[in-house]
C-alpha cells in the first residue's frame, strides 16, 4: 500500500475518532445540563420552606470551625478576620494558620486581637510541620490563630483541623470574600441529611466588583477581558459541571476556596496531602474511595446558592500558570487514585465520574490539539473540504456557546447576582466570543501542562493579585480551581 | 458523514444559539421591569402595611388597581408580610393576619395545602407556621399523614409554632411509628415551645421506643432542668444504644444537679463504657459532681485512650474550683507526657483566656502557676506581639 494512502485511511480513522469524541463529550455535557436544571428546579423549591434566620438561632445548628490558611498576607489579615467576624452563623470560630510567612502577619494578628501565646493542647490527628504555637485571645474567645514552619496551604490545613474544635470546618482562601449567609446555606445539607461529608458552594469572580470591609457592595462584570472570559467559565463550570454530578453523587472536587467538611471524616481519611497540587480534589477523591471502601453511605453535595468570591487573573502569564498547576492538579488526582477507574467498586464515582475526569478533562486537551492539526492535514490531503471542516467546527463552537449560554441563563433564572441588562448581553457575547482564541490558548496550556507534568511536584505559580475596588487587596497570594 | 447533514446541524445550532441569547435579553428586561414593578409595589404595600398596623386601615381600600399590581400584587404582599410576621408579636401580629384574610391570602394557602404538587404543600405548611395562621391548623393537620419526612417535619413545626403543644404527642406518636423524624429535629420542634413539656416527655418515653425521640426527650429533660427526667435519665444511662446512653449524659450535663447518690453512681458506672463518645460525656456530666470520686474519676481519665476523654476530663477538672485545679497542677509531676501537656494546656488556657489565677484564693497555687508561667521563656511567649 503506498505510504500515502495509508496515511489518509489514518487521518480517517483519526477523523471518525474526535467524531466520537466530540459526540460522547457533548452528549455528556448535555446529560449534566440536564441533571443541572432538574438540580436547579429542585434547589429553588427548597429554599421556600426554609428560613435562614432560624437555622441561625437554632441550638441545633451544628458549630463550625472556619480555617484560615495564610501566607505573607499582612496587608489584609486583619480586615478579612474581622470580615468572617460579623458572618451571619450561630456558633464558629475562627482558625488562622499563620504558614510560616515572611511578613508580620503574626504580628498583626497579635497586635489587633491581643493574642496571647498559650501552651498547645489538641490533638494531633494529622501529620504536620512544627507548630511554633497556638495563640488566643481573651477579647476574642472564637479566634485561634496557629503559628506554623512553612509547609505549604495542605499542611496549613491539616494544622488547622487539628486545633479547630468543631465537628465541621471551612477552608476559606484568606483573600476569598464569603456572602454574610453564605455559612448556614453550605451548611444547610448537613442538617437534613447526616449522610453529607462534605459541601461546597459557588465560586464566582469578585474582579470588578465594590468591596468594602472584606463584604460585597456592589455586584459588577470586570471590565478587563480575561475575567470577563473566566466568569463565563466559572459559571459553566460550577452551574452544570458540578451541579450535575451532585445529582449522582459524583462530585470530584469541591473548591478549596469555600466548602465545608465533616471533621471526623476528613481525618479518617487522613486530611490533606501535602505533595500533591489540586489537594482539594485530591481529598474529595479519597473521601469517595474511603467511604465506598467502607461501605458507608454518604453524600459530597454542591450547593449552587452560597457565594465565595475570588480574584481571578487578568494577565496572561498569572493566568498561565494558574491554569498548568490546576491541571496538573488534576492529572495527580487522576494518577493517584487510578485505581478506582474503571472500577465497580467504587460505584458511579468509579465508572462514570472517574473515565468522564480522565477522558473529558484530562485528555480533552490531547484531543482538541490533535484535531485541530488532523484537521488541517486532512484538509490540505483532501480528506475532508473546506466547507466540511469549517461547518464541522462551526457545530463544535455552536455547542459549547450553547452551554455557555445555558450556564448564563441557568444563572439568570436562579440567582440574577448581575443587575444590568448590559452585563448579560455582555456575559453572552463573551460565550460566543471565547471559542476563538481563549479556549485554544488554554486547551494549549493544559497540554503543556502534561507534557511537563512531574509526580509529587508541589510548586504554586505566583498569584498576582490585583486591589479589589474600595479595598485594599493583597498583591500577592494564592487561588484556587473553580 | 454527509455535508448536507452537518450543515442542517451547524444551523439547528446556530439557530437554538440565537433563540437562547434573544430569550435571555428578553427574559432579563422583562424581569428587570417586573422588578423594578414589585419594587414599587413593595414600598407602597410597606408603608400601607405600616399605617395599617398602626390605625387598622384596610389595605387596598377601594383604590383602582394597575394591570400590574393586579399581577403582581398578591406575590409581592406576601413575601413581604412573610418577611413581617418573623418580627411581630402581641396585637400587631394579629392585625397582620387581619390583613392576611382581608386580602384572601390566608385562602390561598389554604387551597396550596390540598394540591397535589408535593413541594406547594411543603411551601404552604411553612408558610403558614412562619406567619402565624392559627386557623390552618385544620389543614395542616392532614398532612402529618404524610410519608414525605421534609413535609411531615415542616408540617410539625408549622403546627408546633401555632398550636404549641396540643398536637406534639400525636407528631412524635406518629413520628415513632414510621421513624420520621431525626433526633436534632425533634429537638428542634421543642426549642419553639414555651410551655411545660414535662408530662408530655413523660407520655413520649412510654410509647413505642423510637431510639431518635427517646434520646431527643432524655437531652430535653436536661436542657430544660426538669428534675422529674432524672430518673429516666439514670434508666437509659445503661441502654445497649449507645447513642441513648449519650443523651442520658447530655441530659445530665445539663441538668446541673448532680442528683442522689444512687444517680450519680450509675452514671458513672460508665466510666469504663468501651465507648470513647459515652466517656468523654460522662467527664462533661462529671463537671458539676463536686465529690472526691467524681475527681478521682476525672483523673483516671486523663490516662484515657482517647485524647477528647482526656481533654474534657481536664477540663471538668478546672471548672470545678481551686481543687480540680490543684489536681492539675499536680499531675505536672505525673509521668505520662500527655497526662502533663493535657494538664496544663487546659491551665495555661484557662489563664489566658478566663483570668484563672485572679480567680483562685490558693496564694500557693497561685505563685506554683505563676513560676511556672515564668519558667516559659519570655522570648516563646512575647516574641510575636509586635
Amino acid at each position: 500500500m503506498p505510504d500515502e494512502l495509508r496515511l489518509l485511511e489514518v487521518l480517517l480513522l483519526f477523523n471518525h475518532l474526535v467524531l466520537f469524541y466530540l459526540l460522547y463529550v457533548n452528549a455528556s455535557y448535555a446529560f449534566l445540563y440536564l441533571l443541572s436544571m432538574q438540580g436547579l428546579r429542585k434547589f429553588r423549591r427548597s429554599t421556600t420552606h426554609w428560613s435562614a434566620l432560624e437555622m441561625m438561632e437554632s441550638d441545633y445548628t451544628p458549630p463550625l470551625s472556619i480555617l484560615v490558611p495564610s501566607y505573607n498576607e499582612a496587608m489584609t489579615i486583619v480586615e478579612n478576620v474581622k470580615a468572617l467576624l460579623s458572618l451571619e452563623y450561630g456558633e464558629y470560630e475562627i482558625v488562622v494558620v499563620n504558614d510560616g510567612s515572611r511578613d508580620d502577619t503574626l504580628a498583626v494578628l497579635v497586635q489587633a486581637f491581643q493574642l496571647e501565646k498559650v501552651t498547645p493542647c489538641y490533638p494531633e490527628h494529622l501529620p504536620t510541620r512544627r507548630v511554633r504555637g497556638v495563640y488566643l485571645s481573651p477579647r476574642f474567645p472564637n479566634i485561634t490563630v496557629v503559628d506554623k514552619e512553612n509547609g505549604g496551604k495542605a499542611d496549613s490545613l491539616n494544622a488547622g483541623i487539628n486545633v479547630s474544635r468543631y465537628p465541621l470546618f471551612t477552608a476559606i482562601d484568606a483573600d476569598s470574600i464569603i456572602e454574610r449567609s453564605s455559612l448556614l446555606k453550605v451548611v444547610r445539607p448537613f442538617l437534613e441529611d447526616p449522610k453529607t461529608v462534605a459541601a461546597g458552594g459557588i465560586v464566582r469572580p469578585v474582579n470588578g466588583s465594590r468591596v468594602d470591609h472584606g463584604f460585597i457592595e456592589a455586584i459588577r462584570l470586570s471590565g478587563s477581558v480575561l475575567a470577563r472570559f473566566q466568569t463565563v467559565e466559572y459559571l459553566r463550570a460550577f452551574l452544570f459541571g458540578r451541579l450535575g454530578w451532585d445529582r449522582f453523587n459524583g462530585l470530584l472536587i469541591i473548591s478549596g476556596a469555600f466548602g465545608v467538611f465533616r471533621k471526623q471524616v476528613v481525618t479518617e481519611a487522613g486530611g490533606y496531602t501535602a505533595d500533591t497540587i489540586g489537594e482539594d480534589m485530591e481529598l474529595i477523591v479519597r473521601i469517595h474511595k474511603l467511604m465506598r471502601q467502607q461501605k458507608r453511605r454518604y453524600r459530597v453535595v454542591f450547593v449552587p446558592d452560597p457565594v465565595c468570591w475570588t480574584q481571578v487573573p487578568e494577565d496572561l502569564a498569572t493566568l498561565r500558570n494558574q491554569r498548568k498547576r490546576w491541571h496538573k492538579g488534576l492529572m495527580d488526582t487522576l494518577l493517584t487514585h487510578r485505581d478506582m477507574l474503571f472500577n465497580p467498586r467504587y460505584g458511579t464515582v468509579g465508572l462514570v465520574a472517574m473515565p468522564y475526569f480522565l477522558f473529558v478533562e484530562l485528555l480533552g486537551p490531547v484531543v482538541e490539539i490533535l484535531g485541530y492539526a488532523v484537521v488541517l492535514l486532512s484538509f490540505l490531503f483532501g480528506v475532508l473540504s473546506l466547507e466540511f471542516a469549517l461547518l464541522f467546527f462551526g457545530v463544535a463552537v455552536g455547542f459549547g456557546v450553547f452551554l455557555s449560554l445555558g450556564a448564563v441563563m441557568l444563572d439568570e433564572y436562579n440567582f440574577r447576582k448581575y443587575d444590568r441588562i448590559v452585563e448579560y448581553l455582555t456575559l453572552g457575547l463573551f460565550s460566543v466570543l471565547e471559542n476563538f482564541g481563549y479556549r485554544q490558548l488554554t486547551t494549549w496550556w493544559r497540554l503543556v501542562a502534561m507534557a511537563t507534568y512531574r509526580r509529587r511536584q508541589n510548586v504554586w505559580g505566583e498569584m498576582k493579585r490585583t486591589r479589589f475596588q474600595g479595598q485594599e487587596a493583597a498583591a500577592a497570594g494564592r487561588n484556587e480551581s473553580p | 458523514m454527509d455535508i448536507a447533514w452537518i450543515r442542517q446541524g451547524f444551523i439547528a445550532i446556530a439557530l437554538l444559539d440565537g433563540v437562547l441569547f434573544l430569550g435571555l435579553l428578553l427574559r432579563k428586561g422583562i424581569r428587570g421591569w417586573l422588578d423594578r414593578g414589585r419594587e414599587t409595589l413593595r414600598a407602597a404595600y410597606e408603608a400601607e402595611i405600616i399605617q395599617g398596623l398602626q390605625t387598622e386601615r384596610v389595605l387596598h381600600g377601594n383604590r383602582r388597581r394597575s394591570i400590574l399590581e393586579r399581577t403582581l400584587g398578591r406575590g409581592v404582599l406576601r413575601t413581604l408580610l412573610l418577611a413581617y410576621a418573623s418580627f411581630l408579636t402581641g396585637e400587631s401580629r394579629q392585625r397582620l393576619h387581619a390583613v392576611l384574610q382581608r386580602t384572601g391570602l390566608e385562602q390561598d394557602l389554604k387551597r396550596q395545602l390540598r394540591s397535589l404538587r408535593l413541594h406547594v404543600r411543603k411551601t404552604a405548611a411553612y408558610e403558614a407556621g412562619a406567619m402565624g395562621l392559627a386557623g390552618l391548623e385544620g389543614s395542616l393537620l392532614p398532612l402529618l399523614q404524610s410519608r414525605d419526612r421534609e413535609l411531615f417535619y415542616i408540617t410539625a413545626k408549622s403546627l408546633v409554632k401555632l398550636t404549641g403543644k396540643k398536637h406534639l404527642g400525636f407528631i412524635l406518636y406518629k413520628a415513632a411509628d414510621g421513624a420520621l423524624l431525626r433526633k436534632n429535629q425533634v429537638l428542634t420542634l421543642f426549642e419553639s415551645l414555651e410551655e411545660e413539656v414535662e408530662e408530655l416527655l413523660d407520655k413520649v418515653l412510654r410509647m413505642k421506643e423510637q431510639p431518635a425521640i427517646v434520646a431527643a426527650a432524655l437531652e430535653i429533660f436536661g436542657i430544660r432542668q426538669l428534675h422529674s427526667g432524672m430518673e429516666w435519665i439514670m434508666g437509659y444511662a445503661t441502654h445497649p444504644n449507645k447513642e441513648i446512653r449519650i443523651a442520658a449524659l447530655k441530659g445530665a450535663s445539663a441538668m446541673g444537679d448532680p442528683g442522689d447518690t444512687d444517680y450519680r453512681n450509675t452514671l458513672l458506672s460508665l466510666w469504663e463504657d468501651e465507648a470513647w463518645e459515652v466517656r468523654a460525656f460522662l467527664a462533661r456530666y462529671l463537671r458539676q459532681v463536686r465529690s472526691k470520686k467524681s475527681r478521682y474519676t476525672l483523673a483516671k481519665f486523663l490516662r484515657d485512650d482517647h485524647w477528647q476523654v482526656r481533654m474534657n476530663a481536664a477540663e471538668a477538672l478546672a471548672d470545678q474550683g481551686e481543687e480540680g485545679v490543684r489536681i492539675l497542677w499536680n499531675l505536672q509531676a505525673s509521668k505520662e507526657e500527655t497526662v502533663r501537656n493535657v494538664a496544663w494546656g487546659v491551665l495555661h488556657r484557662r489563664i489566658v483566656t478566663e483570668d484563672l489565677l485572679a480567680r483562685t484564693e490558693d496564694v500557693n497555687l497561685v505563685m506554683k502557676l505563676m513560676r511556672r508561667l515564668r519558667t516559659l521563656s519570655e522570648k516563646e511567649v512575647t516574641v510575636h506581639a509586635g
